[in-house]
Formats: structure tokens, C-alpha cells, sequence
């Protein structure tokens, strides 16, 4: 695999380009702030960025960051930087590489003037080993360390319809002792953040942010309502990762919520005027696990090749789906926060709840063929291929080029393609 | 941890495991159990007694203890006599090895020998199998025996620990069920106890550790059969240990991966190293043990909220606290053992060699589970000690 050669995406949509523009000008701004002595954030994509952005205090996503990193080829550096100062190069890549970045200390190669020293980590348990890698990132930054704890949802018998409960039944369909820890957690959270950056912590600011990112997930279910719903599809999977992706990472602020209207309307645009991501759409695709980043060109390259689009990714799904959280009637929006992360991962990796999630998903798309990139899918791959969708599960991970190459991967998806996606679909249509 | 199949171990160790024991006797009743604990499972069971499965250290073997049913800890490479027909390849490539043997197990039909089965939250894996059994007990209810899963949360925090007290308490409820009554708090306070009695004779096996009147090898299997026999029966078998000092050598301590196979110990400590202490999942030196508190859920909650064994889901401070168990034990030398399914211990390293600076702090990681790549670890473990010995 060449870097070089590393797919382009071709842009779809207008509002693409001004998001990412919106991105770069964000971020030289917060470097601004930074320099001027103002603390620094960086939270892992499962922490209540919400508090943040209600006292705000400065943050940048480590799941963003890294993408970047990826997309800039420099993974295996920091990878190996991060090696030769003893630590392990192979686990929690994703949440790894700006420590990489950090240790390689090289700000002129580092992308975008590299990410400024944090004062603030913060990451959710959610692995076995998160909690020393994030408390050995802090050691090295001087950065103050605000774990959270990851609950189990150790009921024998939970309902797999999440996507429909949880935005006004959370309180009733997760169970209240998880709840009640993390909104305690939250609530110790706020208490620590307002002493370390002598910021007050707003009521009336936070419960804003919490209406504007329910909004936010209103318009991303209608976009993908939309997407899910036009055939042939108005717009790709690689063009809606990062379009939905940016504003997610400002989730909270009225910036995100107007991109996520711009996106919704374009295309609704799009679908009016028949415009497609590919007129001659003659196959839908999922893509199941996290995307590649750095050749977002490869989704559309199927597009020319087979007349196989891929309609799908998780990014726009479960910003439908994953985050809405009402707080009427006098319920608490910090309780609702907590019911927006106490079940994070879950609807991806529990398998009672992602295969469920995943079929609703490919029907609503009609999908007619997924392609599963390191994840483990067990249970996704037996219903998704009962119900006469084939999957192709590749083992790999995304931001470790090391474990995949475009050639191969184009080569793997042709064939199948050929081979198994062809024939399900002439068997459903006989 | 996945360990080498006994059972299909050739003549050739069975031989070396004799030798081994031979003047130990003992070493006999607790071997017998780590080989074959489905023996000692059926002999409780034959009395009207239940077993309760353990998968992990961290499932709170107190509650079972308190409602009269005997917690076996399982050992993913002795589920049963007959190896388990294979999963289907996905299924297996979800988990890693020692939970794809449990389950392989439990889907085929094995472990009869246990009545339910509880799930510590000792690393994700477990957690993963879980999900995966609820699952599949949902196609096919009648295929497994009833499971719970204990969400013991280590972060030193009240959140925590209020969290992990709802959860304890929901646990007894879940147990009482199995035992079909209720738990009472006297009989919370006498599992405890002899909890206790049984730390304090591993604790006593620890001191002749420590003075190498008894190998690791033994320590360990004396910690091992701990978490399978009743209390009674360890104490028993431990109130004999004893062996002249060994002057002949060098003492090191094990840390890394949790470790069940007593062969690996051998093979370690016959190259002219002793064991002589381990932060890991399976040791056990009598030192966390549940404190005897008015409300008895408080001292059980606190052993697991605050063990520094297991490096998955700890954070560094576990480092000093290893550091601490390897002064007190002694040792020259410390040596860590990364299996493949670790994804914590090699982020200690770096701090674990900082917190002993004068000690050589070697790694050695294990490319697979299978039994030559642990023959070839062990002659890197060999040339490890080589140069701690230097
Ligand atoms: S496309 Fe990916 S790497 Fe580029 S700005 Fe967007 S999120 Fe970052
Ligand atoms: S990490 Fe340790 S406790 Fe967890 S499954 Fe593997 S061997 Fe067992």
C-alpha cells in the first residue's frame, strides 16, 4: 500500500466544504485561546462533552483527532513513537495516537499545528486498559485526569427496540442504578472542572446545549430518513461521515445544530431535484465499523466499478438514532445526559442490541449487501445473512494502516461483490 | 487465562508432574482438584450441595459461600473431561480464548457440574461473554444454566462505591434464587469468616514462600484450589505445607497476565528461579481479604473495589501497590508474562519499572495461546532470569 495513492473523496455536497472550513477556522481559534492560557479538554467520543460546552471550557474529541491523524498518514509514526518509549503500539489505537502525537513532540509535521497540551483528559472505562492509558497520558502532559466509570447492563432480559425507547423512555428502559451513578459522577464532574478552571457552571447554558443537540438529532434522523428512503441515494456514506461527524464533535452549540439543518436541506434539495450520489445506483451497501478515514475515496470507488454505492455508515445512524434525549416535563437534563452515555457502545457492541439494530437499518435502507471492517459482528453477520443480506467481514483496523491496505480491501469488496451480493439479489427479486 | 490442555498432555509431563509432587503429599488433594475439578463438583453435588461456577477473580464467592453452595473459580483449561465440540468460527473469533472455551463448554452440553454461573467483571472479555450468552440463551433458554454477572466497579470513588453496593445487594437477591432462600446477614458474616481463616493460611503458605521452603509452582496451586475447594479442605492440605529452605535460587516476581498454569511456574523455576510473589488474577498471598464490618456487603465490596491484583480496568496506582508486594517478597527480579488477550498489563511497564528502579523489570509477551509458543516464551523467560541472575 502506497500513501500516496491514498482514495480522494470527491465532494457530493456543498455544505461539506463549509463544515470542514467551519473545522479549520474552529480549531486555529482554539489554539488561540490555548496560547492565551485558557484550560484545554480532550475527551474521549463517549464523555458528556455537553458539561464542556455548557461552561465552555475549550475541548477537542480524541476520536476527531485521531481521524485526522489518519487521514494524514501519520498513524504509524505515532504508533511507533509511542512504542519506542516503551509503551504498547497495538491496543486503543483509536484513543492512543494524539499521546503518540504528544511524545513525538514534532508540532511542525503534526496536523493543523499539531493539538495543544491538554490541562483537562478525560475518557470513559470502556476498555480493560483505558484507564491506564489515559492516567499514563496525563502523567506525561500534566494534564488533571477525570475518569468515568462504564456500567454493565447485567439484566438477564433487556427489550432489543433501544432506537425507539430510549429517546422518551430512557428513564424507564435503562436500568435507574446506572443512571443514578453516572448523573452522580456528572454531578462530582462539574463540581471538579468549576474548581480546576474557576468557571461557573451554568444551569440555564447547559439545559440549552441539551435542547440544541436534541435538535440536532431530530434533523439527523430526517436526513437519514431521507438517505434511507431515495432511491438511488442522494449522497454516500463517505460524503455524510464527515458532514454528520464535524457537527457532532460541536454537538451542543447552535453552530452544530445549523449544520445539521444545512445538511438535512440539501438534501431534501437533492431528493426534490432527483440528484444522486450515483444516478445509475444499481446496489446499496452498508459499511459496518468505524470508516476509513483516510481513503473516504474508496467508498465511491465501488460507485464507477459495480454501480454499488455505499448508502450507509454507523456515523449518520446512530447520530439518528444514539443520541436524542428528551427532558420534558420537568425531568432533569443532566439525568438525560447520563441516559445518553450510559448506554454508549452498547447499541454497537452488545449484540442483543446492535444485530437488532443493524437489520432495522439495512431494511429501512434496503440494503443489498454490508461490509464489516473489524468488528465483531457475530450475531449481526447470522441475522443480517438470514434475512438474505450477505456480509463480507474483514478484519482489520481503521486507523492502523498497517492492518490493511486500499488494493486488497478493493480487491476483497470486488469479489464480493461479484460473488455474493449479485446473486442474493437476483435470488430476492426471482 | 487459557492454559495448555492437560489432557492432552503426553507422557512425558505426566511424568514430570509426579516427579513434581513426589514428597509433597500435600500438593495431592489440591492437584487433583486443579486437574480435574468436576470430581470434587460432583462429590459436593452427590451430598445435595450446588455448585456455583466462577468465571474471574472478582465474582464475590462470599454470597455463594453465604447461601451454602460451593463456588468453584473455572479454569478455561479444565471445564471437563471430554474437550467441547468446537464454536462456529465467528462465534469464537468474538472472544478470546478462555471465554470461547467457557462457552464452548456451556453450548455443548458440558459443565453439568455446575448449577449456575457467575460472571466477575475481572476484564471486558467477560463482560462480551455475557452479552453473548443472554443472547443465545434467548434462541435457547433450556441450553444454559442460570448466569449472573457481577459489575464490580474498581475506580476508588463513592460513586462507585455506592454503585457497587446496589449491586451486591441485587447479587444476593439473584443467589438467594439459585439456592432457593434468602441469605441472611449471620450467614454473610460467616462466609466472611471463613473466608478469613482460609486467607490467613494462604497468607502463612506466603511467609514459606517467601523463606523458598515452598515454590511458586505450589503457592500457586494452593492459591488455585483455594478458589475451587471448601474452605475446610484447603485449610486442611495447607496446615501441612512445609519443605526445607532452597538456597540454590534466585528469588523473582511474576507479574503480567492472569496466570492458572502451574506448568508455566515449573518451567520457570526450574531453570533456577522461585516464584516467590505474583500480582495477577489467579495468586492468591492471603492479603485482600473482605474485612469483617457490621454491614458484612461493606467489607466484600471493598476487597474487590480495592484489589490490586489484575491489571485490566486498574489504574497505575495498582503499580505501587505491586511494588510494595515485591519488596516484601524479596525478590531480585521481576518478570512480566503479556498474554495475547492482555490489553492492560504492557501500559504498567513503564511505571513498574520506574517504582523499582534498583530491580529488572523484564517483559516477555506471548504471541499465542497453543503450546509451543508457550514453550518458546518459557526459553525467553529462561533467558530473562539469565540476566536478572547477572
Ligand atoms: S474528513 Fe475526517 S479527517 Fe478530514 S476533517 Fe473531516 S473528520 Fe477530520
Ligand atoms: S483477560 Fe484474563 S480474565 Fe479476562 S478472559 Fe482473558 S484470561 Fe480471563
Amino acid at each position: 500500500m502506497s500513501d500516496a495513492s491514498a482514495l480522494r473523496r470527491r465532494p457530493e455536497l456543498r455544505c461539506t466544504a463549509e463544515i470542514s472550513r467551519y473545522q479549520r477556522a474552529w480549531f486555529a481559534a482554539l489554539r488561540e485561546r490555548v496560547a492565551d492560557g485558557e484550560p484545554f479538554a480532550v475527551l474521549s467520543a463517549d464523555s458528556p462533552h455537553e458539561i464542556y460546552r455548557a461552561m465552555d471550557i475549550p475541548y477537542v474529541v480524541v476520536q476527531w483527532w485521531s481521524s485526522l491523524i489518519a487521514a494524514k498518514q501519520l498513524g504509524p509514526r505515532y504508533l511507533s513513537t509511542l512504542a519506542s518509549a516503551g509503551y504498547p503500539d497495538t491496543l486503543e489505537q483509536y484513543n492512543a495516537l494524539p499521546f503518540g502525537e504528544l511524545l513525538a513532540d514534532d508540532p511542525g509535521t503534526a496536523p493543523w499545528g499539531g493539538l495543544p497540551r491538554p490541562t483537562i483528559l478525560q475518557g470513559a472505562l470502556s476498555s480493560d486498559s483505558m484507564r491506564q492509558l489515559y492516567e499514563t497520558w496525563a502523567r506525561r502532559s500534566g494534564a488533571a485526569f477525570y475518569p468515568l466509570e462504564r456500567s454493565v447492563d447485567v439484566r438477564w432480559k433487556v427489550e432489543a427496540d433501544w432506537w425507539e425507547q430510549l429517546p422518551e423512555h430512557w428513564d424507564e428502559f435503562l436500568a435507574a442504578e446506572r443512571l443514578d451513578l453516572l448523573t452522580d459522577e456528572l454531578t462530582g464532574l462539574i463540581h471538579s472542572l468549576e474548581r480546576a478552571t474557576g468557571r461557573r457552571f451554568d444551569e440555564t447554558s447547559f439545559a440549552e446545549a441539551m435542547r440544541l443537540s436534541n435538535e440536532q438529532a431530530r434533523l439527523n434522523r430526517g436526513t437519514r430518513d431521507l438517505v434511507a428512503r431515495t432511491v438511488p441515494a442522494p449522497v454516500s456514506a463517505g460524503e455524510t461521515m464527515p458532514a454528520v461527524m464535524i457537527p457532532q464533535w460541536h454537538r451542543g452549540s447552535g453552530w452544530a445544530r445549523d449544520a445539521a439543518r444545512l445538511l438535512n436541506a440539501e438534501i431534501r434539495e437533492r431528493v426534490e431535484e432527483g440528484v444522486a450520489a450515483h444516478p445509475g445506483e444499481r446496489l446499496r451497501l452498508m459499511w459496518l465499523g468505524r470508516g476509513l478515514w483516510s481513503s473516504l475515496g474508496l467508498y465511491q470507488h465501488f460507485q464507477e466499478r459495480h454501480d454499488a454505492v455505499f448508502v450507509w455508515s454507523m456515523y449518520l445512524g446512530l447520530a439518528a438514532d444514539g443520541y436524542l434525549r428528551s427532558f420534558d416535563g420537568g425531568r432533569d437534563p443532566l439525568r438525560a445526559l447520563a441516559a445518553r452515555f450510559v448506554p454508549v457502545g452498547e447499541e454497537l457492541r452488545m449484540p442483543t442490541w446492535s444485530s437488532a439494530w443493524h437489520l432495522k437499518e439495512a431494511k429501512l435502507h434496503r440494503i443489498d449487501g454490508v461490509v464489516s471492517l473489524g468488528e465483531e459482528d457475530f450475531f449481526s453477520v447470522r441475522r443480517l445473512e438470514e434475512a438474505g443480506i450477505p456480509v463480507l467481514s474483514v478484519r482489520a483496523n481503521n486507523v492502523d494502516r498497517r492492518t490493511w491496505s486500499e488494493a486488497e480491501l478493493t480487491d476483497l469488496v470486488d469479489r464480493f461483490i461479484e460473488e455474493r451480493v449479485w446473486p442474493a439479489r437476483h435470488e430476492r427479486s426471482a | 487465562m487459557t492454559q495448555v490442555d492437560e489432557r492432552s498432555t503426553t507422557d512425558g509431563s505426566r511424568v514430570a508432574i509426579d516427579t513434581v509432587t513426589s514428597g509433597r503429599p500435600w500438593t495431592e488433594p489440591l492437584r487433583s482438584v486443579y486437574r480435574a475439578p468436576w470430581v470434587a463438583a460432583r462429590r459436593w453435588r452427590e451430598q445435595g450441595g450446588r455448585v456455583v461456577g466462577l468465571l474471574g477473580g472478582c465474582a464475590p464467592r462470599e454470597l455463594i459461600m453465604a447461601a451454602g453452595m460451593l463456588p468453584m473459580r473455572l479454569r478455561p483449561a479444565a471445564l471437563d473431561a471430554e474437550p467441547p465440540a468446537p464454536l462456529p468460527d465467528g462465534l469464537a473469533r468474538e472472544l478470546t480464548p478462555s471465554t470461547a472455551a467457557v462457552l464452548a463448554a456451556l453450548w455443548g452440553g458440558g459443565l453439568r457440574w455446575i448449577d449456575a454461573l457467575l460472571i466477575g467483571r475481572d476484564c471486558e472479555a467477560h463482560t462480551k461473554l455475557f452479552y453473548v450468552l443472554r443472547e443465545l440463551a434467548a434462541e435457547r433458554p433450556d441450553r444454559l444454566p442460570p448466569v449472573a454477572f457481577s459489575d464490580m466497579l474498581r475506580l476508588p470513588s463513592r460513586t462507585s462505591a455506592r454503585y457497587n453496593r446496589r449491586r451486591l445487594a441485587d447479587l444476593r437477591g439473584v443467589v438467594g434464587g439459585w439456592a432457593e432462600r434468602s441469605i441472611s446477614d449471620a450467614e454473610l458474616v460467616a462466609a466472611v469468616a471463613d473466608s478469613a481463616r482460609t486467607a490467613a493460611a494462604l497468607a502463612a503458605l506466603d511467609e514459606l514462600r517467601i523463606a523458598r521452603r515452598v515454590s511458586g509452582a505450589d503457592a500457586l496451586l494452593a492459591a488455585v484450589a483455594a478458589q475451587m475447594l471448601p474452605g475446610p479442605a484447603v485449610r486442611e492440605a495447607l496446615a501441612a505445607a512445609a519443605g526445607p529452605p532452597r538456597t540454590d535460587v534466585v528469588p523473582v516476581f511474576l507479574t503480567g497476565s492472569d496466570l492458572d498454569d502451574t506448568h508455566a511456574y515449573e518451567a520457570i523455576e526450574q531453570a533456577g528461579a522461585a516464584i516467590v510473589g505474583e500480582d495477577h488474577g489467579w495468586g492468591d498471598d492471603g492479603r485482600e481479604v473482605a474485612a469483617a464490618t457490621s454491614d458484612p456487603l461493606d467489607g466484600i465490596v471493598d476487597r474487590y473495589q480495592f484489589s490490586a491484583r489484575r491489571s485490566a480496568r486498574a489504574g497505575l496506582e495498582r503499580v505501587v501497590r505491586t511494588a510494595e508486594r515485591v519488596r516484601r517478597s524479596g525478590a531480585r527480579g521481576v518478570l512480566q508474562v503479556i498474554r495475547p488477550d492482555d490489553e492492560a498489563s504492557a501500559w504498567e511497564l513503564p511505571a513498574l519499572r520506574a517504582a523499582l528502579p534498583d530491580l529488572p523489570v523484564h517483559s516477555v509477551r506471548l504471541a499465542q495461546e497453543d503450546r509451543p509458543a508457550l514453550r518458546e516464551a518459557t526459553a525467553e523467560i529462561l533467558s530473562t532470569i539469565g540476566a536478572i541472575r547477572v
